[in-house]
């Protein structure tokens, strides 16, 4: 199938939720900031992305454009392909607009142990998060976050009166806004 | 009119009770109190989910039966056990008539979770009953739950319980007995824009499929939100419904009409729902001020502590394994005695010939082989009864998963690989306990690479082979090393399978950390009976199947002049021991060791007693006599047969082979079909194979021998 064909290589940029002004980072200006929205590529290179430090939510700068994009991510310089970039999907940060940027929001899995909040949204890409919601974890819910396992995943929360465990990975989608 | 009351009370007359309920809401402990021990359990066609059923005897002269629904936490179509919670409640499942009447047990201590699950039980439109569960932990948490207005918001009788003491099921029976009609109104409302599309939805199918509202409101809320493709695929699609052409692209305008609004239907109801739960709650639950933390936070706060969480869990694991490896051994030594004074008994009493035999050695010897395996199963499914009866097995699964993990799998894999070592058949059983089909597969693949404790005498043997003169550390080193193998084997064959063959979109990991209760010990027992009844009854007959056979093969054709061991040599088993001679040639083994493989395919123990015959011995000739033997033992050139190379690869080949006909006849019972018990065979033999050819053709090009 003719038309299928970029589909099947950007699978998810097809599915992709991203709000109006978000861009790839190739496309995005040089000196400004700006908060990764999704990261639209394999499972495995996401991972390798999140593990640099281009977390969903989490603010990086691109620095300079030569072919090679350099971006500062939590403080340090990182060269990255344009094949890559192009996978960092980012909106502006724009305090006025986007009011998902309130200085108490975290993702779940940055919670401390003890940390109260309130389930503010979900970053997943398609409707992955339901299994989650039918648990009773849905936005405008109170959440504790309980302890972490002895090796530090998965996570055991709080919420509407029971305990509730899951990996960072699923943590890693959630965005909490902090009590 | 006398005769219209008749009709009437036949109408309502109910048949069927399904239970349904969350995981953990004391659901079984209820069906356990309904129906004493009039319990039956078995696999509903075609899928892998356990179905129970029994009977309960509202009066005297009125047996109605009883479905015990699988524990879910939702209806929507997503897992196994859901689809057939919800295909049993429409009444869609073959051999399982319809439901009059849900009895739904709700965790009256995790209220809000447990109310989700009415709320889409209420969606079917069938009449229910709540049992509101565990009252007792209710009180002791200082809360009150005003029963009466409960049941008036919710529009459905509620009746508190303490299913644990029986307390409350009398009222629960003369509920159900009375019979009533249901007549519920969805109360819950979603967004307004969302409304109007299920709405239309609703209309268009009940148009197109002549559906009832009620089945068509449950089944607009799944089409919303379900892909193009998984519409048109009949196979994919969680309602298995084949939709008209022209339905099918009025869903798409559906669908899009939601995806240009911004809508999303899935998350819209849930959050209704909860929505709807919470203002009710709101009004009928008055909560005391808390009292510090409650009990299960104490408890945890030591189990899952960061280093005693450790110390507990290596410790209840290593007691577990103590009583399987040891006090499970007394028991086993009477079943051996008994199995072998019964094999007396036949001998005696039965005349001389093939009847005898077939009696005594292959019917007797090779189920009693089994059936010993008895006493570990029962130990290790008390254990497990126990762990998920007190709630510590979740928090075992919470403490493991970042391990297992690493590998693809889920927490609650762990148990059934440890027990494994005893032996893969409870272990495999057990895996029952992971609700993730594709986890509980790959669990059940890598099982048996877990050196179990019929692998014990080869190595031992084997190792005395090797190093005549070994002491314990080093017996011990190489029997260690046998076990790590296994474990690497295990764990790198999971990883394989969960990227390739089983890959699945990763499931999202969430799981429930119930509070800790104090166990039923009536569930513990039924739970362990029935267990062992599956095992000995299912199994069984397989296992009675394949001792014969392999009777046969090694009996077959007679030749009355020749002494047992040039007998075995011109059997069938013989014969194919001959034939694979050039197969196995690769790996140092000749057609005696051959015939010993053939053999051990009954138990791998018996591969010891096989090669005592085949070398002329007592059949139950010590270790020594047969480490001579081995010693002495020759290929046709006068070169030693025995040499610690081709020792190391038996074991190595050990290790990996599924020489288990009774692992086989159980991994049949809990997949449900012959394909994957094959495969296993087969992946296993060839692993076996690789390694040992590795092993041997390796150590020789190092000038080893």
């Amino acid at each position: 199938m003719a038309t299928q064909w970029w589909k099947r290589i950007f699978p998810k940029h097809e599915q992709c939720i991203c709000h109006e002004k978000a861009k790839d980072l190739c496309h995005a200006e040089i000196g400004r900031r700006f908060r990764v929205q999704c990261l639209c590529g394999e499972e495995k290179v996401c991972e390798r992305l999140r593990e640099m430090g281009f977390c969903e939510s989490s603010i990086i700068e691109k620095v300079a454009d030569s072919g090679s994009l350099i971006c500062k991510v939590c403080g340090t310089k990182i060269i990255v392909s344009k094949e890559l970039a192009q996978k960092i999907i980012v909106k502006d940060i724009c305090p006025c607009k986007d009011h998902s940027l309130g200085n108490n929001i975290i993702l779940l899995s940055q919670m401390t142990v003890g940390q109260r909040g309130v389930i503010h949204d979900f970053l997943f890409e398609t409707d992955g998060h339901d299994r989650i919601e039918e648990m009773g974890v849905t936005p405008g819910e109170i959440v504790e976050v309980v302890r972490y396992a002895p090796l530090g995943d998965p996570i055991e929360i709080k919420i509407r009166g029971y305990l509730l465990s899951l990996r960072k990975q699923e943590a890693d989608q959630i965005k909490v806004s902090l009590l | 009119m006398p005769q219209e009351i008749q009709q009437l009370n036949q109408e309502h007359a109910i048949k069927t009770i399904a239970l349904a309920g969350n995981p953990n809401s004391g659901k079984t402990t209820l069906f356990n109190a309904f129906t004493k021990l009039r319990q039956k359990v078995g696999n509903y066609p075609g899928v892998t989910v356990e179905k129970k059923t029994g009977t309960l005897a509202l009066a005297k002269d009125r047996i109605v039966n009883v479905i015990d629904l699988p524990g879910t936490y939702s209806l929507s179509v997503r897992s196994p056990d859901e689809q057939i919670a919800r295909d049993v409640l429409l009444g869609r499942t073959p051999d399982t008539p319809k439901p009059d009447i849900v009895v739904c047990v709700v965790d009256a201590s995790n209220l809000e979770r447990n109310l989700y699950l009415v709320t889409q039980i209420q969606d079917l439109g069938l009449p229910m009953i709540i049992a509101l569960n565990m009252m007792d932990e209710v009180e002791r948490q200082g809360r009150k739950i005003d029963i009466e207005k409960l049941s008036k918001l919710l529009g459905v009788p509620v009746v508190p319980t303490m299913a644990n003491q029986s307390k409350g099921v009398e009222e629960l029976k003369n509920l159900i007995a009375s019979g009533f009609k249901s007549d519920y109104q969805r109360q819950w409302r979603m967004a307004p824009d969302l409304e109007e599309e299920v709405e239309h939805l609703v209309r268009l199918l009940m148009q197109h499929e002549e559906m009832t509202r009620n089945e068509a409101f449950v089944e607009a809320l799944i089409l919303m939100s379900l892909g193009t493709k998984l519409i048109n695929d009949v196979k994919l699609n969680p309602l298995k419904r084949f939709f008209k052409e022209e339905l099918i692209s009025q869903i798409h305008a559906v669908q899009e009409n939601l995806r240009r609004k911004g809508l999303r239907a899935k998350t819209g109801a849930i959050e209704a729902r909860y929505d709807w739960i919470k203002s009710i709650l709101k009004e009928c639950v008055i909560d005391k001020d808390k009292k510090g933390p409650d009990l299960t936070e104490r408890i945890d706060a030591v189990l899952t502590h960061k280093l005693f969480g450790w110390v507990f869990f290596l410790g209840i694991m290593a007691f577990m394994f103590y009583m399987i490896f040891t006090v499970a051994t007394i028991p086993m030594d009477w079943i051996d005695k008994a199995f072998t004074q019964l094999g007396n008994w036949v001998n005696s009493v039965l005349p001389q010939g093939d009847v005898r035999d077939l009696a005594a050695n292959g019917i007797i010897g090779g189920v009693g082989g089994v059936v010993i395996f008895l006493p570990q199963i029962l130990i290790l499914f008390f254990f497990i009864g126990l762990l998920q009866d007190t709630g510590y097995m979740a928090r075992a699964a919470f403490i493991m998963d970042r391990v297992m993990s690493k590998v693809g799998l889920h927490g609650k894999s762990f148990i059934p690989l440890l027990s494994s070592f005893a032996c893969a058949i409870p272990g495999i059983m057990s895996a029952r306990t992971i609700e993730s089909p594709k986890d509980r597969l790959v669990t059940i693949l890598v099982a048996p690479l877990m050196s179990c404790s019929a692998r014990l005498p080869v190595y031992t043997v084997m190792i005395a082979v090797l190093i005549p003169l070994a002491n314990n550390w080093q017996k011990a080193g190489i029997m260690l090393i046998m076990y790590f193998i296994g474990i690497v084997g295990a764990c790198g064959m999971a990883w394989f399978f969960k990227t390739t063959l089983l890959r699945s979109q990763k499931p999202v990991f969430i799981m429930e950390l119930p509070p800790y209760r104090l166990p039923s010990w009536k569930a513990v027992l039924i739970h362990m009976w029935e267990r062992s009844k599956l095992f000995l009854k299912r199994a069984g007959t397989v296992i009675l199947a394949m001792s014969i056979i392999l009777w046969a093969l090694m009996t077959y054709p007679k030749h009355p002049n020749l002494d047992s061991a040039e007998g075995l040599k011109a059997s069938f088993a013989g014969q194919a021991g001959t034939l694979m001679e050039p197969m196995i040639k690769p790996l140092g083994y000749d057609w005696r060791i051959g015939i010993g493989l053939i053999g051990s395919f009954a138990a791998r123990e018996v591969f010891v007693s096989t090669m005592s015959i085949v070398f002329n011995l007592q059949e139950d000739a010590g270790e020594t006599t047969l480490r001579e033997a081995f010693q002495q033992a020759t290929w046709p050139d006068g070169s030693p047969l025995f040499t610690p190379l081709v020792c190391l690869s038996l074991m190595v080949f050990y290790v990996f082979a599924l020489q288990c006909a009774s692992t086989i006849a159980v991994v049949y019972r809990e997949t449900n079909s012959w394909r994957w018990p094959l495969f296993q065979f087969v992946y296993m033999a060839a692993l076996a194979y690789f390694f040992a050819f590795i092993v041997y053709q390796g150590g020789r090009l190092f000038g080893l021998h």
